[in-house]
């Protein structure tokens, strides 16, 4: 089983290759950053994101490193994303050049352990599922689902995932119903707003998101439309399981919640809606109380 | 508009009726309009009303409810609904979320009769964004759930 979307940014030689994400699932292309330029570029327009945009920075450090400093790039991927923790990319990069590594070592050692931590984190959520898992996601976690699956497998554990389709750009569409289907793993696709729907006849008995941020307390921020999926779940009492990594001392209510342009709200849709004001919070804010276990990828001595 | 510049707002919740709008002209508030997916009822339906009736609104996706109640933003709801028995009311697809939302952050919902539309120019599930799909897959009666109509029980209401 495979997905382009579990590695969807790669160095070869000089130059970075990016899945261009938005013309998924009809065109899998990839584009070629040659420069800090390029790179900023792509993450603006939301090429690419979650495991991407990491991938990006770090391959960024090893490429444009003898002209930036770290921190440097850190943030000017900030200034475009600022809801994703690149300060702390750049903290986890500089703890491994510290112990004697140079960059592009850093970088390959971190990409080669934190996919064996992702798979470890699948094993340890199959564990916990019940059999069978009716299992509601909701945007992409870059193939984590497929090793979810291949391990709630090994149990004999039954499977079905319920995707909300993540309006506005579609990611639970795009990005996890297609990678889901062409491994051929039991899913729908649902829209974001029949969840409390699915909820109340009993078809999910377990939820499983991802989470772009986290706090040590286990509030997590994530894709917006996560936190009606978590407060759904606790009213209807069904467990919430937030994927998290390098969780922090913050206040999650601290943090700055992007907001994109309006124009992106009308993504995909061939109507011109230009003249329509409207709003886009990228991320929503889940308090710990609705957060049932926080899967982590704990601290920066497992990434290399 | 930006959120942190947003003061409040009443919640549409499915397709508004001429009774509808103008309670909602005496209310003198901004509206939040959502999508209203699959059909996009927001856009196709309740927007064109607003413009009409110079009705203050703002758009915004379904899954972004749950900020805009998270951050207080949200006054009071209207749920437009096609029927009622003694039971319950039956309203347009994520009645029962937007419903179950408002009571969890302790926003009144108003009820009101809907407007008659026609659904099957509508997109009717999932797959499909103004007619174009977004799935690959061919049989796709497998991969989505049509769920035209909830049921919303009256004591999440009271």
């Amino acid at each position: 089983m495979k997905s382009p979307l579990l590695f969807p940014v790669r160095l070869k030689d000089k130059s970075i290759f990016v899945l261009d994400e938005t013309g998924l699932p009809f065109k899998e292309e990839y584009i070629e950053v040659s420069g800090l330029d390029d790179a900023l570029g792509v993450l603006k327009e939301m090429k690419t994101r979650s495991l991407g945009q990491v991938l990006l920075f770090f391959h960024c450090c090893a490429l444009f490193g003898d002209r930036l400093s770290v921190d440097e790039i850190s943030s000017k991927f900030s200034h475009q994303r600022p809801t994703f923790d690149f300060p702390l990319l750049a903290e986890i990069l500089k703890a491994q050049i510290k112990k004697g590594l140079n960059i592009t070592e850093a970088v390959e050692n971190f990409i080669n352990a934190f996919d064996a931590l992702r798979r470890n984190r699948a094993k340890s959520l199959a564990k916990i599922l019940p059999n069978p898992s009716n299992i509601l996601t909701i945007c992409n976690v870059n193939g984590e689902l497929i090793y979810l699956y291949e391990e709630l497998k090994k149990l004999n554990k039954e499977c079905f995932f319920y995707i909300s389709e993540t309006r506005p750009y579609l990611q639970g569409a795009r990005l996890t119903f297609w990678e889901l289907r062409r491994n051929n793993i039991p899913c729908v696709l649902i829209c974001d707003n029949q969840i409390a729907w699915l909820m109340k006849k009993e078809k999910i008995n377990s939820v499983v998101s991802g989470a772009d941020r986290a706090s040590k307390k286990g509030d997590i921020i994530n894709k917006i439309g996560t936190y009606p999926l978590a407060v759904l779940a606790a009213h209807f009492d069904i467990p919430f399981y937030a994927l998290t990594q390098y969780p922090r001392e913050i206040d999650i209510n601290t943090i700055e919640i992007e907001e994109r342009p309006k124009e992106e709200v009308f993504m995909y849709l061939k109507s011109d809606n230009s003249r329509i004001d409207a709003i886009y919070p990228c991320f929503d804010i889940t308090p710990n109380k609705f957060v049932t276990k926080s899967m982590e990828i704990g601290d920066f001595s497992e990434v290399g | 508009m930006k959120l942190v510049n947003a003061g409040k707002f009443i919640l549409v919740w499915g397709p508004v009726s001429q009774e509808g709008l103008e309670e909602l002209k005496r209310e003198g508030l901004p509206v939040l309009v959502p999508e209203n997916r699959p059909f996009l009822l927001g856009l196709k339906h309740n927007i064109p009303l607003f413009k009409e009736s110079n009705i203050n609104f703002v758009y915004c996706t379904d899954n972004m409810l749950g900020l805009l109640f998270y951050k207080g933003k949200i006054k009071k709801t209207f749920l437009f609904y096609r029927e009622s028995d003694e039971q319950a009311l039956a309203g347009i697809c994520g009645s029962l979320y937007v419903a179950l939302l408002s009571k969890l952050h302790n926003v009144r919902v108003e009820i009101l009769n809907e407007a008659k539309v026609d659904l099957d120019r509508l997109d009717v599930d999932a797959s499909s964004l103004e007619g174009k799909n977004f799935i690959l897959q061919e049989n796709k009666e497998e991969y989505i759930i049509e769920n035209d109509y909830e049921l919303v029980e009256w004591g999440l209401l009271q």
